[in-house]
């Protein structure tokens, strides 16, 4: 595989209580945009694939009806499952059916309509993924309560304390309350207000947690061969790479790291030949799959932006603020952007590449030095893993 | 899952007994029970009973109820090391969280998990209590 693959156009709708709209509806609104950015007609999109963890909303054939709606039909498509990483493997099979040479230009669509069902019906849903009999049916453990046990484990081995985690929710929001497409636009919170929240499963609280959110993100993808007649700012996705974990939680070796989460994180380094001592400095910024506090300080350590059971020094140290050795999440992250599951990778690419194009929100732009950023996207507790390494200038250059 | 005679009947051996699969090729364990051992892949594998002895590696109280559990709230979930050198992930009855810590050691019991008012039919489950 030889072929560079470009990001040359970004979408994202507003998330959050998306009721106003319907599915195919609310990914228009981001591949409108996207479209619009690129200057790519539908007639020119040769491949299209839709993220969509569904099971809650009521379209049973997300890709076709959204692919309808945009005006991307006859054109071939899939729909993408891969838990809370399902749009970063979107974002794969639209890379990979440019990378391999067969279309020049493809979209990768993540759209989530969580909403469409009560809580507790989507609470039950969130909690299967796991081994179903072992960890859900017989526990009555909800999906909260599996990364609890990483919390508890994580905090009992390298001391860290729940003010820690409230750090993280705290920056995050932060950066969230600047994000017009956030879900928590505008809301900033206190240490007072996260140690009050209502305890969801100890030690992870309320706002410890990212919310049940609707919403969309889109990109445009393009083959280096044309990238040229559509823009002079193409963001290159360097490298990509994907692992994955055990079914049942318990299988796992280890309860303060992410084993597949690592896997993907040094294969990504190694495709894009990025010395894995210390990634975090030929990086400028990184989105982290932050679904809860804890899950982000694991994602600091399991990159190498900290070495194990250091990873809580960073938030301590506020070095993932904008200004830090890297910041992390400043586009509120999971945690105050919220989590569309099914969007979540694409709008994690949207984010970094507006990012590395200087196009962030006021207020929540990084330094961009290197011109290089990541993504950190898992699904389930640490069922699938992809990193996305985003750069300015042409791999191979 | 709705409870039907026969699904009780078709898994009352891994329902009511704690067993797994260890490898006749590298001696290792895999829990729940399969027929390929995830340690070295071999399909020669037996099926053994445990000893359902262990030690809490870590814990969570869940606040958030399911439906269904509304009267076990809020509940005790760890993970717990068997002496086998497996992990399992079960409810933890009879303690309170404060005097649960990193090894605590417990041993499995069977509770009654949920029951089911029409074919009349009480499903249990293992638990784990402190020895």
């Amino acid at each position: 595989m030889t072929r560079n693959v470009a990001i040359i156009g970004t979408g994202h709708s507003k998330f959050g209580v998306r009721t106003d709209v319907n599915m195919q509806e609310l990914a228009w609104e981001a591949v409108s945009q996207a479209l619009e950015e690129s200057g790519v007609e539908q007639k020119d999109v040769e491949f299209f694939t839709v993220g969509n963890a569904g099971a809650w909303s009521s379209e049973n054939l997300p890709a076709i009806v959204v692919g309808e709606y945009c005006g991307l039909n006859p054109k071939g498509t899939m729909r993408v499952e891969a838990a809370c990483a399902t749009g970063s493997a979107a974002l794969r099979d639209a890379y990979l059916a440019i990378k391999s040479g067969e279309v020049d230009i493809a979209i990768a669509i993540g759209v989530e309509q969580m909403h469409q069902s009560p809580n507790p019906t989507v609470v039950e849903l969130i909690g299967r993924a796991g081994n179903y009999f072992w960890e859900f049916e017989n526990s009555g453990l909800t999906f909260p309560g599996y990364y609890a046990l990483y919390a508890t484990a994580y905090m009992a081995k390298y001391g860290a304390k729940e003010e820690d985690l409230g750090l993280v929710a705290i920056k995050n929001h932060h950066y969230g309350s600047m994000n017009p497409y956030a879900q928590f636009y505008g809301k900033e919170i206190t240490m007072e207000e996260y140690l009050k929240s209502r305890m969801v499963a100890y030690p992870l609280k309320l706002l410890d947690s990212s919310p049940i959110t609707d919403g969309a993100a889109a990109v445009v993808l393009a083959s280096e061969e044309v990238v040229k007649k559509y823009t002079d700012s193409p963001i290159w996705i360097e490298a990509q790479a994907a692992a994955s974990g055990s079914a049942n939680l318990s299988r796992r070796d280890d309860f303060t790291s992410i084993e597949a989460a690592r896997i993907a994180a040094k294969e990504a380094y190694k495709r894009a030949k990025i010395d894995d001592s210390e990634p975090w400095k030929s990086m400028d910024v990184a989105d982290v799959h932050d679904c809860f506090t804890i899950a982000e300080i694991l994602a600091y350590e399991d990159l190498g932006f900290a070495n194990r059971g250091e990873g809580v020094k960073l938030i301590r140290e506020g070095q993932t603020k904008i200004g830090g050795k890297i910041p992390v999440n400043v586009d509120g992250g999971l945690k105050a952007k919220g989590h569309p599951i099914g969007a979540t990778g694409v709008s994690m690419a949207v984010s970094m590449a507006r990012q590395l194009l200087g196009r962030a929100p006021k207020g929540t732009q990084a330094t961009i030095r290197n011109g290089r950023a990541l993504s950190h996207n898992v699904g389930g507790t640490g069922h699938y893993a992809y990193v996305t390494i985003y750069s300015t200038r042409r791999p191979g250059n | 899952m709705r409870l039907t005679p026969p699904i009780l009947w078709r898994s009352k051996g891994s329902f009511y007994q704690l067993v797994a699969s260890k490898c006749e090729e590298c001696g290792k364990f895999t829990f729940p029970v399969q027929s390929v051992c995830m340690h070295c892949g071999s399909s020669k594998v037996i099926q053994e009973k445990l000893s359902g002895r262990g030690k809490v590696v870590s814990f969570t109280v869940n606040y958030q109820h399911r439906t269904g559990f509304e009267k076990e709230m809020p509940q005790i979930i760890g993970l717990i090391e068997l002496e086998e050198g497996i992990t399992i992930t079960a409810p933890i009855v009879e303690v309170s969280p404060d005097e649960l810590k990193e090894g605590t050691e417990v041993t499995a019991c069977l509770r009654r998990a949920r029951a089911d008012s029409t074919n009349g039919l009480i499903q249990y489950i293992f638990k784990f209590r402190p020895v």
